[in-house]
């Protein structure tokens, strides 16, 4: 309300107000609350491995019993990619300035003593990200952290030579068809049973696949995000926005 | 097969969005029609051998996710598909229709039907989540500062009452070890202190009543409904579809701890107050797509109301209210579209003639409005009627006269839009309108109102089993009631008018974000305090 702002006592009013909620629920949650055991638990822990093919108990729930929840998770990831470039203001300017595909920030060449370790680190970080992607039903991992983790072997490079190398409207496109058969494996694989006959071997394929389809979407998502604040958001943007203000007012 | 209802919207929609163009833009309304029909065959299927329920992965019933779909959630999907291939034939000719729109659209109708056939407590905030960024694009389609403002405005409060659903679901999960609302409801009766389930109770009523805008967490849907620069099939959208996700969940709430915690008085007292504030906002309101949020927060309290009497006639009554509230709420926005389209204003006392510049729209406008207020042989009157005669005490019956009578009020202020001269600049007046796709679609609309209206009856056995009599005695107190009611509105729309500056200072109270973050936590706490004292 807007005439609570002139007052000060209202900041009290929310800290009394905070402080009355959070003892009130601690004092339900401690003393009448109840647990009547951990069923849903106790299946998933006794059938994943039966079930499901998977060694990481995570893994099976999050490809096999709860897949269409991961749908969603997925479509959370393009929604706030799209979301991310299109709130910002810099995004009119781009797109008519057809700026979107090459951009090199000027940056004075990195110091010898940061090279050096990128130059072994993204390797490893590659490979790890691949690892981790294509394992995550043997050892803890999957496709989310090998994304993750492939989009900052793509930091380090970027560290040591700030050029965009991706035409960002193409990876936009590759997110986009990724999540397509995000959509499509799992309701043929699980929903529609279309394989007859589910062994190990099919199910462990089925995870292998599902696993680097996510991670490859995960990657595509964070490199989008993290290339646009680089290039089109920092410092340098400015510069963008003037570059592109002087050449409206030309033409 | 229920899951290709959600996942075929989506993966339509992404297609769209990767590779379509103009020339594709009618495979959008083939796609639609296609789950228009597909929906059909599952309704049929649900009316003849009962509830359909999909173990997603074929796993044991309370292990899995499942979808399942009963009379009533069948219904609100058929209605949704129904209503977007509507708005995909009103919004096909605007230039609101891109790939990047298209897909949000066809994203959002498959969350919605995910929300209403899915029985699963965290699979629900996955959808509440997803839906909300989806709605902020929707949005923020022209990025003006206003436009900005109201949807992080509208992202963060539906944010923070997702994480209060997230907050009940885990505390669900630490008593029950379950999180299938289905079985939930049969175990509820298992736990042995009625007081443990305050806590979830609490978590997950806040979450649902923000998403409803119940008072006092109304405060973010006038900001999101009116913003500047969205197109009107956002907020039609939005009122029509997604606040039906919003009652259903709110139903299936109730229901699911319906054996163990009744507060059936502080809904129905919490329904008058939304209802009655928000018919006074809407009076005093001279921008229209402000005053229609004010009218749809108006309605959904009626309907908080007749769910909270609780008997069957005023439950199915609150039912069917639902679904014509869709259409004519959908009629009454894109009407509201079509009339910014052309005067180039929303500020209401500036639009005039519209019966002469634009008769189907006003036709349409017409249509929505007797619907709106209950007028008999529309479809409004049939749910109003079965609301109130669950009502035993006067007092009541007559609170609900006075909401009846403020819906006239203010739909006496927006009919003044239809009559009177066109005062706006001569070139406005010569952008003479042809009726066009836009037009006949709402006026399609505006018939449905009336065709829902006088084949209510039969419509609700068809779609419910449930059949209600309606004697001629009845039917004609109620016209007369109506006509007595319309009168007075008149009346009181005249006098109003003099007083407007001062009851606009009075009530004209807008809430900021701290104010509706406010409320929520005042509105947990309130909830916890009266079960507290009740159980």
């Amino acid at each position: 309300m807007r005439v609570f702002k002139k007052y000060k006592f209202v900041k009290y009013l929310d800290g009394a107000l905070v402080i009355i909620a959070a003892v009130a629920v601690l004092f339900l949650f401690l003393n009448h609350s109840e647990k009547q055991g951990t069923p849903l638990m106790d299946w998933f822990i006794n059938h994943f491995f039966t079930e499901t093919g998977s060694e990481n108990a995570v893994t099976a729930v999050y490809l096999n019993f709860r897949v269409f929840d991961v749908i969603f998770e997925a479509m959370m990831l393009l929604v706030c990619v799209m979301e991310v470039i299109n709130l910002s203001s810099r995004n009119k300017h781009i797109k008519e300035n057809k700026l979107h595909s090459k951009r090199e920030i000027d940056f004075p060449k990195g110091s010898k003593f940061l090279i050096m370790p990128f130059r072994w680190s993204f390797p490893a970080a590659v490979l790890l990200g691949l690892y981790f992607m294509m394992n995550g039903h043997l050892s803890p991992g999957g496709g989310f952290q090998g994304g993750a983790i492939l989009t900052t072997a793509l930091l380090s490079h970027y560290i040591v030579r700030p050029k965009l190398e991706f035409n960002l409207d193409k990876l936009e496109k590759f997110e986009q068809v990724i999540f397509m058969f995000i959509i499509i494996v799992p309701a043929l694989y699980i929903f529609m049973d279309i394989f007859p006959i589910e062994t190990i071997l099919t199910n462990r394929i089925y995870l292998v696949v599902l696993n680097t389809l996510i991670g490859l979407k995960v990657f595509a998502g964070l490199t989008i995000i993290f290339n646009w604040f680089v290039f089109y958001e920092g410092a340098d943007g400015e510069k963008l926005k003037r570059d592109a203000h002087e050449k409206e007012e030309e033409g | 097969m229920l899951y290709w209802l959600i996942l075929a919207p989506i993966l339509v929609g992404v297609g769209y969005l990767t590779f379509g163009n103009a020339e594709t833009k009618k495979w959008v309304i083939v796609a639609q029609t296609v789950i228009v029909f597909y929906a059909s065959y599952l309704f049929y299927q649900v009316k003849n051998t009962g509830v359909i329920i999909d173990n997603l992965g074929g796993y044991p019933y309370p292990v899995a996710i499942t979808l399942s779909a009963n009379n009533l959630s069948m219904v609100l999907v058929w209605v949704t598909a129904l209503l977007f291939l509507g708005l995909f034939f009103y919004g096909y000719a605007t230039e609101y229709f891109n790939n990047y729109t298209g897909f949000l659209y066809l994203t959002l109708e498959a969350l919605v039907i995910a929300l209403l056939f899915t029985d699963d407590l965290f699979n629900i905030y996955v959808l509440l989540e997803v839906s909300t960024i989806v709605i902020t694009l929707l949005l923020t389609f022209k990025k003006d500062k206003q436009a900005v403002y109201n949807s992080m405005m509208f992202l963060f409060v539906t944010v923070v009452s997702s994480t209060f659903w997230l907050f009940g679901t885990a505390m669900i999960y630490r008593t029950f070890g379950y999180l299938d609302m289905r079985i939930l409801s049969e175990m509820i009766t298992q736990v042995e202190d009625p007081r443990s389930l305050i806590l979830p109770y609490a978590f997950l009523l806040t979450a649902v009543s923000v998403k409803i805008a119940l008072f006092p967490l109304h405060g973010w849907l006038p900001r999101a409904y009116s913003t500047p620069s969205a197109p009107p099939m956002v907020p039609a959208v939005l009122s029509g579809i997604y606040e039906t996700a919003g009652l259903y969940l709110f139903i299936r709430l109730n229901s699911m701890f319906s054996e163990v915690i009744q507060i059936n008085t502080f809904l129905l007292i919490l329904g008058f107050i939304t209802s009655i504030l928000a018919f006074v906002k809407a009076i005093t309101e001279n921008d229209l797509y402000t005053l229609l949020a004010y009218s749809t927060i108006s309605q959904i309290g009626l309907i908080v109301i007749g769910l909270a009497i609780g008997t069957e006639d005023s439950f199915w009554g609150s039912i069917y209210h639902i679904l014509s509230h869709s259409l004519f709420k959908s009629v009454l926005f894109l009407t509201a579209g079509e009339l910014f389209r052309q005067y180039g204003t929303r500020y209401i006392p500036k639009i005039k003639g519209v019966m002469k510049t634009m008769p189907v729209t006003g036709f349409a406008l017409i249509f929505g409005l007797l619907g709106l207020t209950g007028a008999p042989f529309f479809n409004g009157a049939i749910s109003k009627n079965m609301i109130g005669s669950g009502i035993d005490s006067t007092f009541l019956y007559l609170l609900l006269n006075i909401v009846t009578l403020g819906t006239v009020v203010y739909s006496i202020k927006l009919a003044t839009m239809l009559f009177g001269e066109n005062k706006l600049s001569s070139e406005v007046k010569e952008k003479k309108d042809v009726p066009n796709l836009q037009q006949w679609t709402m006026l399609v609309f505006g018939i449905l109102t009336i065709l829902t209206g006088i084949f209510g009856q039969p419509l609700m056995e068809f779609l419910y089993d449930y059949s209600y009599e309606v004697t001629l005695g009845s039917q004609i107190q109620h016209a007369l009631t109506y006509t007595i009611l319309l009168v007075a509105g008149f009346l009181i729309y005249k006098g109003w008018r003099k007083k407007e500056n001062v009851i606009d200072r009075i009530v004209g109270i807008e809430m900021s974000f701290n104010a509706v973050i406010r409320s929520m936590v005042l509105f947990f706490v309130a909830v916890v305090g009266y079960m507290y004292w009740l159980v």
